[in-house]
C-alpha cells in the first residue's frame, strides 16, 4: 500500500472509536438528507403520474383535495354520492367525449374494490398517457367478474379463475362479507406504479348486485337474494361515487367545470386533476421543504462535528506530526494528510449514508404503498443524490481547511521539537 | 573531503524575547566525526540542532551543512535537504504508534528519493530494513509489532535503525538515552556508534550527562562555543 494512504488508514484505525462515531453521524445525516430529497422527488413523480388524460373529475360537493384523494389515490372516503340521473345528464352533454363512472366503498383484504364500466379500460390514462394493459386474462364481462391490479394479485397470490369474496366497508378485517356472491378473477393488469395496482375492479352492476339485499350498510334482516336471483333484477346503479370525464375540446374545460359547480339538481364539484394535484402538492411541499431545510442543517451539524473531532485530535497528534516532519514530511504533506482525512471520512460517511437510506427505503416502501399509495423507487443513485454528495464533499473540503491549515502552521512553528 | 558542519559567527534570538540568545563563534565538524555536545538543560542544545538542520533560520552568521549554506535555501528546499541528508533520534516517543516497526523504519525512504535509492542499492528495501533491525538486536518477530507493543529500549533501537535507513550523512541524536537506565544506555550508545561507523556517517549526540563523553571522538560544551 502507498505510504500516504497507509499513514491515513492506520492513523484513523488507531483513533477508531471517535472515527466510527464521526462516520455514523455523517452517514445518518446524509441518509436523512438524501432520503428526504429522494422521497420528495419520488413522491412528486408518483403523484403526477397517477392520472393523465382526464379533463375533469366530478364528485359530490366536498373539497377539491378530498375528491382527488378518494377518486384517484383511494385515500379517505366520499362524503356523498352522485345520483345516476345526474351522471346520465352530465354524460350526455355535447362536449363530452367519454365518461368513466366509479363506485367505491367495498374492499377485499384491505384492497379497495372499485365498480366501474368497461370504458375505464379503454379511456383511463396514467403516467405519460399510458393505457391500462392486461398481464393475464381480459376485462370483466359478467356481473360477478373481477379484474385485479398487479399488486393485489401479487400480494395475495391470486390467479385467473379463482373466486374471491368482497367485504362491505374498507377495514382490513371486515365482519360483514358479501359471501353469498363470490366473484371470479378474469383479468390481472400490468403494473402501473399507481394506486390502480392495489385496486380490484368490478362492474357497476356487480356493485349493485352485492348490495341488493343491503340497506344503510347492513343486510336487510330476513331478506336474502341469491347471486342467481340478483341477476334477474334491474342492476342499474342508483348512485355512483365519482366520474372521470374526457372532453372533445380542452377549451371547454373551465366552462363545464363552472356549470357543474353550479349544478342545480344536486351539489357537485368538478376538479381539473392537474390543478388539484398541484394544490395537493403545495400543501405537502411546505412540510417537505421544511424537512429538507432541517436535514440540510443536520448534515452541516454532522460535518461540523467531524471538524470538531479532528481539531480536538490535533493536540494529541502533535507528536505524530513532529515525527513525520523529522522523517522528512513537509508541512504541505501534513496539510494534505489532514485534508484527505476529512474528505475521506466524508466520502465513506456518504457511502454509508446512502446504504442506510437504501436499507430504510426498502423497509419503508411497502408501508408507503399500502398506507399512502405512494410508489417509491428505491434506486437512490440519481443525479440529484450525486449532486448532494458532491456538495457535501465540497463542503467537507472547505471545512477541512480549518484543521489542515492549523496543522500546517503548527508544524512550521513546532518543527521537530517534541516538547510538551 | 567536505566538512559536515561549518558555523561562523552565528547568533540567534527567539522572536519576541531578548533575555536569551545563542551564539556560536566558530564550529567545524568533519565528515565521520563523532561529536558529543553537552550543556545544562535550557542552555540551547536543541535550539542549536534546530538551526543546524534548518528547522529554524538564524538571524546572523553562516551555517554550512555538507557545503550548503542553509540561508540560501527556501523553506521547502531546506525540508528536502534535511530529509535527504539527516537522520534523527529523539529523547523518546520516536515512533508512530500506529505503524509497525518495519513501516516506521521505512518512513524516511518515503520522503527522500536519495535515501530510498541508497537503501535498496545492495539488497531489496525490506531486506535492508530487516538486516539493520537485526544488527540492532530487534528480532524478526518484533518487526510486525506496533511501536506501543515493544519496550522503550527497543523503541530507541528502532529509532536508530530508522535514522540510519538510506545512509544519511549526518545523524542527530537529541538526548536519546535520557529515557533509558544505565546499562541500557551504554549498550545503546555502543550499538549506535558501531552502526554509524559502518557507514562513516557523522553523528552529533546531545546530552546533559557528561559521563557519556568518553564514547566519542570529540566533546563540545555549548557554553564554550560562543
Ligand atoms: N519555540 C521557542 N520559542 C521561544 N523560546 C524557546 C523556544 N524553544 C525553546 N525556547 C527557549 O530557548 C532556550 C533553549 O532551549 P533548548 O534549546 O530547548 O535547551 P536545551 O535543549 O539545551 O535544554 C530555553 O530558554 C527555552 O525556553
Ligand atoms: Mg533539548
Amino acid at each position: 500500500m502507498n505510504m500516504f494512504y497507509k499513514l491515513i488508514s492506520k492513523s484513523l484505525w488507531n483513533r477508531r472509536t471517535s472515527v466510527i462515531l464521526t462516520l455514523l453521524s455523517i452517514a445518518l445525516s446524509i441518509s436523512l438528507l438524501a432520503g428526504v430529497e429522494h422521497l420528495r422527488r419520488e413522491a412528486k413523480d408518483s403523484f403526477t403520474k397517477t392520472i393523465s388524460g382526464t379533463d375533469l373529475i366530478i364528485g359530490a360537493r366536498s373539497g377539491q383535495v378530498n375528491l382527488l384523494l378518494y377518486s384517484v389515490f383511494r385515500i379517505g372516503n366520499a362524503t356523498n354520492n352522485i345520483s345516476w340521473e345526474s351522471y346520465k345528464d352530465i354524460a350526455s352533454g355535447k362536449n363530452i367525449k367519454w365518461t368513466i363512472p366509479i363506485s367505491l366503498g367495498d374492499s377485499h383484504k384491505g384492497f379497495r374494490v372499485m365498480g366501474t364500466t368497461q370504458d375505464y379500460f379503454e379511456h383511463y390514462r396514467y403516467g405519460n398517457k399510458m393505457a391500462l394493459s392486461f398481464k393475464q386474462g381480459k376485462q370483466f364481462q359478467h356481473v360477478y367478474d373481477a379484474v385485479l391490479g398487479h399488486q393485489v394479485a401479487k400480494e395475495l397470490g391470486y390467479e385467473i379463475g379463482q373466486k374471491i369474496v368482497l367485504s362491505h366497508g374498507l377495514g382490513k378485517v371486515s365482519f360483514s362479507k358479501h359471501d353469498d356472491k363470490p366473484f371470479e378473477i378474469v383479468g390481472i393488469l400490468e403494473p402501473t406504479g399507481t394506486p390502480i395496482d392495489r385496486t380490484i375492479h368490478i362492474s357497476l352492476a356487480g356493485i349493485e348486485a352485492i348490495h341488493i339485499d343491503w340497506q344503510h350498510g347492513a343486510k336487510i334482516p330476513g331478506l336474502s337474494i341469491s347471486a342467481e336471483d340478483a341477476l334477474k333484477q334491474d342492476l342499474t346503479p342508483k348512485a355512483i361515487t365519482a366520474v372521470f370525464v374526457g372532453l372533445k375540446s380542452k377549451v371547454a374545460t373551465f366552462s363545464l367545470q363552472r356549470k357543474i359547480n353550479n349544478y342545480r339538481q344536486e351539489p357537485l364539484i368538478a376538479i381539473i386533476p392537474g390543478i388539484a394535484l398541484v394544490q395537493l402538492w403545495q400543501i405537502l411541499s411546505v412540510i417537505e421543504n421544511l424537512l429538507l431545510v432541517i436535514s440540510a442543517f443536520v448534515v452541516l451539524t454532522g460535518l461540523t462535528g467531524m471538524i470538531t473531532t479532528l481539531l480536538a485530535g490535533l493536540n494529541e497528534r502533535r507528536r505524530e506530526m513532529a515525527i513525520l516532519r523529522s522523517v522528512g514530511a513537509k508541512p504541505f504533506y501534513i496539510f494534505l494528510l489532514l485534508m484527505t482525512e476529512s474528505v475521506l471520512l466524508t466520502v465513506i460517511g456518504c457511502l454509508l449514508g446512502i446504504a442506510i437510506m437504501f436499507f430504510i427505503l426498502t423497509i419503508l416502501k411497502p408501508i408507503l404503498i399500502t398506507q399512502y399509495g405512494l410508489f417509491i423507487g428505491i434506486n437512490p443513485i440519481n443525479s440529484y443524490i450525486l449532486i448532494i454528495i458532491a456538495l457535501v464533499i465540497a463542503l467537507s473540503a472547505i471545512l477541512g481547511l480549518i484543521p489542515s491549515l492549523i496543522a500546517f502552521r503548527r508544524s512550521l512553528k513546532d518543527g521537530l521539537s517534541i516538547r510538551n | 573531503m567536505t566538512t559536515a558542519v561549518e558555523i561562523n559567527s552565528l547568533s540567534f534570538q527567539w522572536k519576541h524575547t531578548d533575555n536569551w540568545s545563542l551564539s556560536v563563534n566558530e564550529l567545524n565538524i568533519e565528515v565521520g566525526n563523532k561529536v558529543f555536545l553537552y550543556g545544562p538543560s535550557g542552555s540551547g542544545k536543541t535550539t542549536l540542532l534546530d538551526l543546524l538542520t534548518g528547522i529554524h533560520t538564524h538571524n546572523k552568521g553562516s551555517i554550512q551543512i555538507l557545503g550548503k549554506e542553509l540561508n540560501t535555501l527556501s523553506a521547502t528546499q531546506r525540508d528536502q535537504f534535511r530529509a535527504d541528508h539527516i537522520g534523527f533520534i529523539f529523547q523518546q516517543f520516536n515512533l508512530l504508534p500506529y505503524l509497525n516497526v518495519i513501516d516506521n523504519v521505512l518512513l524516511p525512504c518515503h520522503f527522500s528519493k536519495i535515501r530510498y535509492q541508497n537503501a535498496k542499492q545492495d539488497s531489496p528495501l525490506l531486506e535492508t530494513a530487516r538486516e539493520l533491525l537485526s544488527s540492532l538486536g530487534i528480532d524478526t518477530e518484533l518487526h510486525n509489532k506496533t511501536a506501543t507493543q515493544i519496550s522503550v529500549g527497543q523503541q530507541q533501537r528502532v529509532a536508530i535503525a530508522r535514522s540510519l535507513m538510506g545512509n544519511p550523512e549526518i545523524i542527530i541524536a537529541d538526548e536519546p538515552t535520557s529515557s533509558l537506565d544505565m546499562d541500557a544506555r551504554n549498550a545503546f550508545i555502543k550499538l549506535l556508534l558501531d552502526e554509524v561507523e559502518k557507514t562513516n556517517s557523522t553523528i552529533i549526540f546531545v546530552s546533559h550527562d557528561t559521563s557519556l563523553a568518553s564514547f566519542f571522538d570529540r566533546s563540545l560544551s555549548i557554553n564554550e562555543l560562543a
